[in-house]
């Protein structure tokens, strides 16, 4: 085991991180190699002074609201959202784009396709997708299809 | 564990982490622009409402510490709008007169870190939240959160070690 590795176990033990199997196993191991128990000793000092100089005065103020490091509160979320809608919007892209040049490839093609949908009764996966008055894109789910 | 998710009783959490939340925000709003029990009460007013709309919920500790996270940085803009100005200054101390030379090394070493650095060691080691509740709490890997955490107490123990080197005479062998 290299440096890096045991001062990670000896950090995880130290912050209740480790299983009880682990933490036998890491016991054991330091029990056979007594030579490491000065970086043993470091690592356990280290881990309480950060806990005593963290809990000796406030570490986080309102100047880092400001410095553009603090991580947005649900911004996965907020991405994910951004995502689905870019998504959504790629792929009318796409379809419209599609229907164009299959249009201009066979001119027929169009008449043959209405009268197929037509004999379709099957709705369009686009029949979810409605732009409401406000020009927002809904989403129209099955629960609720006349919203 | 699902059951507890879906439909959290949020007058027992209450009562098991309002003093921890309380000295959360005391610990962060110590200069008395806000009262950490009106923070507390909003903590948990957005929680309810969280739960309305039906939000996943991992672990109800760390999702609580994140919505105490935005609620406090609301208050800190909020108060910041109104003085039209935001402070440099770090907020008033905790810290003991006879509080150990080392112990201030350790926060020197500390405050030179990132925010979201900071914000993981503080939540760790003044809430005892576990790696995934801080993940939840702050919206980021739990890797992330393992990774920022040891890079602090490495870089506490490289101050000492880099003392200790100092001060003990080299070992002649």
């Amino acid at each position: 085991m290299n440096t890096q590795q045991l001062e990670a176990l000896l950090i995880d033990e130290a912050l209740g991180e480790l299983s009880e199997e682990a933490s036998a196993l890491l016991s054991t191991y330091l029990d056979h190699f007594p030579e490491r128990h000065s970086e043993t000793g470091q690592i356990r000092r280290a881990v309480e002074l950060t806990q005593a100089a963290v809990a000796s005065r406030p570490l986080v103020n309102r100047a880092d609201v400001g410095s553009g490091e603090v991580v947005p509160f649900r911004g996965k979320r907020a991405m994910g959202g951004v995502l689905r809608f870019a998504a959504i919007i790629t792929l009318l892209g796409l379809a419209v784009g599609g229907g164009f040049l299959a249009g201009r490839s066979s001119p027929d093609s169009s008449r043959e396709t209405f009268a197929d949908s037509k004999a379709d009764t099957a709705p369009s996966p686009w029949a979810r997708y409605r732009f409401e008055e406000n020009g927002r894109l809904a989403v129209i789910t099955s629960r609720d299809p006349k919203s | 564990m699902q059951a507890i998710q879906k439909q959290p009783d949020l007058e027992q959490l209450f009562k098991e982490v309002a003093d921890d939340v309380v000295r959360y925000f005391s610990r962060r709003h110590g200069d008395g622009s806000d009262t950490p029990q009106d923070l507390l009460q909003e903590t948990f007013l957005e929680m309810a409402r969280g739960v309305e709309k039906g939000a996943e919920i991992r672990s109800l500790r760390g999702y609580l510490f994140g919505i105490a996270r935005r609620v406090s940085q609301a208050a800190w803009t909020r108060r910041a709008k109104e003085r039209d100005l935001i402070s440099s200054q770090p907020s008033e101390t905790f810290a003991s007169p006879d509080a150990d030379h080392r112990i201030d090394a350790a926060f020197e070493v500390i405050a030179s870190l990132p925010a979201l650095q900071r914000e993981i060691l503080e939540l760790r080691f003044t809430q005892q939240l576990s790696y995934s509740e801080i993940a939840e709490a702050l919206c980021i890997p739990i890797g992330t959160v393992r990774s920022r955490l040891h890079h602090a107490i490495a870089a506490v123990r490289d101050r000492f070690a880099a003392e200790e080197t100092v001060i003990a005479p080299p070992h002649e062998s």
